[in-house]
């Protein structure tokens, strides 16, 4: 009998140590290592235990994921650059500053932003001269967006509806007037594979159990181009760029881009960035995710103006000196100048 | 030389600078005609040309009456374009990096950060004032210039300024962020006057100064004192002797 019991205990114990074995390795994988660090590093104001959810811990954990490949991938840049210009400061875990990495992954996973996802929201690295370590700033993008306006927004509408009008296209906007309760448009694409050049956008906010409430905005071309982004990428946006060769800058190349693209991104910003938060719903998350979306731009201005400021010398008395160049024949499509005189 | 300020800032920026044989040498034309007309005196034969550097209309409002008054345009190939004005026959391209002449003046364009097509900054020599720098709408200097004797230079806002606005609601975060990525902080502007040789320089003049988020007295002082230089303000209507020396 007691052998029995003794067997029966041994497998018992030996079930217990293969479980708590699985549950170690489990605990060791890096993600979750990352996430004991975020409710360790989390400042809880006492003796208060942060609670996640499981959700929250499987989104912690895609943050960690995400994080590590940008890190990754700002090293490899890091050590791409000669050792002249190259920042002395190493893209690791151990150089990032994850008191204010915690809180923030703990905010915006409340909030329910996924890292993983496409176009929720983007890490990016910035280093702090003061602490000599990385600041992750999180810059949200459209989808994360929505996300905000739908959870937070003081009356935000159902659903929403973000196109790009094109030369070809017919739009009529219908707008609110004595003898139309909703505002609304008829828009029609009259030729679906070729329809021209993008001439404008709008958004149209939908209130499913109050249409009254409907609301159209249009957006120009100029509109949009106004939101294009002070350092929007040629590749991106299309356009001209430096042309380099041997290490050394040739001139310049026009890149086609995506344009359209980004044009419908900025549509869907606009549509959702325009819904006013609820007061009534502000809570610490949001106020997080407010007061780095501030800090965000002015982290990659500090950052342009360390990299760049203050760089080449001009001097007058070295400059090349070249004749004025007089122009009356510019291809105003392609803007080649073509000959020139009057 | 002297140099008159026609208007500085988001309502129209307008420089005039006049040698000592009355050729003139306009920098920007954001204000109305009218008044540049009445400022040259309705001299447009001894004017040499107008250097723009960006599209913007606050700097190129009166450029298309300009070249139909036959004077000449001088900008970025991308600043023509976007002011549309590449195909008249008195616009001229200025090269990056490469100095030309405009009557008197020797001007080379640089490029600067912002948010219009090909912005430029001019570096300006004429054997009267020596070489003067015009760097306005952008968020930093990528450069620094050698033996310069007149800066003209953009000290938009202050960044405290700024942020407390902004905590207090009263100015909107897109417009703090576009003043942020496309104007020169007068915190970045002290930095780039830090980071050039001085030793040449006479006079500083503060321009494009925010209505809302600046402080012309604070700006004007804490220069000054830093830099021990002649310091002015761009107020619409000031007069300055641009010499290279003051005798």
């Amino acid at each position: 009998m007691e052998t029995k019991q003794t067997e029966g205990t041994k497998k018992t114990t030996a079930i217990a140590i293969a479980k708590k074995s699985e549950i170690e390795t489990v605990k060791d994988s890096p993600a979750d290592r990352f996430t004991a660090k975020v409710m360790l590093e989390f400042p809880n104001g006492g003796s208060k235990k942060l609670q996640l959810t499981t959700l929250q811990k499987k989104l912690i954990n895609n943050y960690f994921i995400k994080l590590d490949g940008v890190l990754k991938d700002g090293e490899v840049k890091r050590l791409a650059k000669t050792e002249q210009y190259r920042d002395a400061l190493e893209f690791k875990w151990q150089n990032v500053n994850m008191n204010k990495l915690a809180q923030d992954v703990v905010a915006y996973s409340e909030i329910g932003l996924d890292p993983l996802q496409p176009n929720h929201i983007n890490p990016i690295p910035y280093k702090n001269s003061k602490t000599n370590k990385f600041d992750i700033t999180f810059i949200p993008g459209y989808d994360g967006i929505e996300i905000k306006a739908k959870k937070y927004g003081l009356d935000a509408p159902d659903t929403a509806i973000i196109e790009l009008v094109y030369t070809t296209d017919d739009f009529k906007a219908v707008k609110k007037d004595k003898d139309n309760p909703v505002e609304t448009y008829k828009f029609n694409i009259t030729d679906e594979f070729d329809r021209g050049e993008v001439k404008g956008g709008f958004y149209y906010h939908i209130y499913k159990n109050n249409p009254e409430k409907n609301k159209l905005v249009l957006l120009s071309k100029k509109d949009i181009e106004k939101r294009k982004p002070t350092y929007a990428s040629a590749e991106f946006w299309g356009g001209e760029k430096d042309k380099w060769e041997n290490g050394k800058r040739v001139g310049k190349e026009n890149i086609d881009g995506w344009y359209d693209e980004m044009a419908w991104k900025t549509v869907k910003r606009a549509c959702w960035g325009s819904i006013n938060i609820d007061p009534e719903k502000i809570d610490d998350n949001l106020q997080r995710l407010l007061q780095n979306d501030i800090e965000s731009v002015s982290n990659r201005v500090n950052k342009d103006v360390d990299d760049n400021a203050n760089d080449e010398i001009i001097d007058m008395g070295l400059a090349e000196e070249v004749e004025t160049k007089k122009i009356s024949s510019v291809n105003t499509t392609t803007g080649e100048i073509t000959e020139p005189g009057f | 030389m002297t140099l008159e300020v026609l208007g500085s800032g988001s309502s129209g920026n307008c420089y005039l600078l006049k040698d000592s044989k009355g050729l003139m040498l306009l920098i920007e034309c954001g204000i109305d005609i009218k008044k540049i007309k009445k400022a040259i005196d309705f001299d447009l034969n001894n004017v040499s040309g107008c250097v723009v550097t960006h599209g913007h209309n606050d700097h190129c409002k009166s450029i298309n009456h300009l070249a139909a008054s036959g004077i000449k345009i001088y900008a970025s190939k991308g600043t023509l374009e976007e002011t549309k004005i590449i195909n008249h026959h008195r616009s001229f391209i200025l090269d990056p990096m490469k100095k030309q002449k405009i009557g008197p003046y020797t001007v080379l364009g640089f490029k600067t950060v912002h948010d219009t097509k090909e912005p430029f900054g001019f570096v300006i020599n004429h054997l009267e004032s020596g070489v003067i720098v015009f760097i306005t709408d952008t968020v930093y200097s990528p450069f620094k210039f050698a033996n310069v004797s007149h800066w003209l230079i953009e000290a938009n806002y202050c960044n405290e300024i700024l942020e407390q606005k902004r905590a207090s609601g009263v100015e909107d975060k897109f417009l703090r962020d576009r003043i942020l990525s496309s104007h020169f902080s007068f915190q970045n502007c002290q930095d780039m006057l830090r980071a050039n040789d001085l030793s040449n320089t006479r006079t500083i003049m503060l321009l494009h100064l925010s209505d809302r988020n600046s402080n012309e007295l604070y700006f004007k002082t804490k220069i000054e004192e830093e830099f021990v230089k002649e310091t002015y303000i761009a107020n619409s209507g000031i007069k300055l002797d641009l010499n290279k020396t003051p005798f």
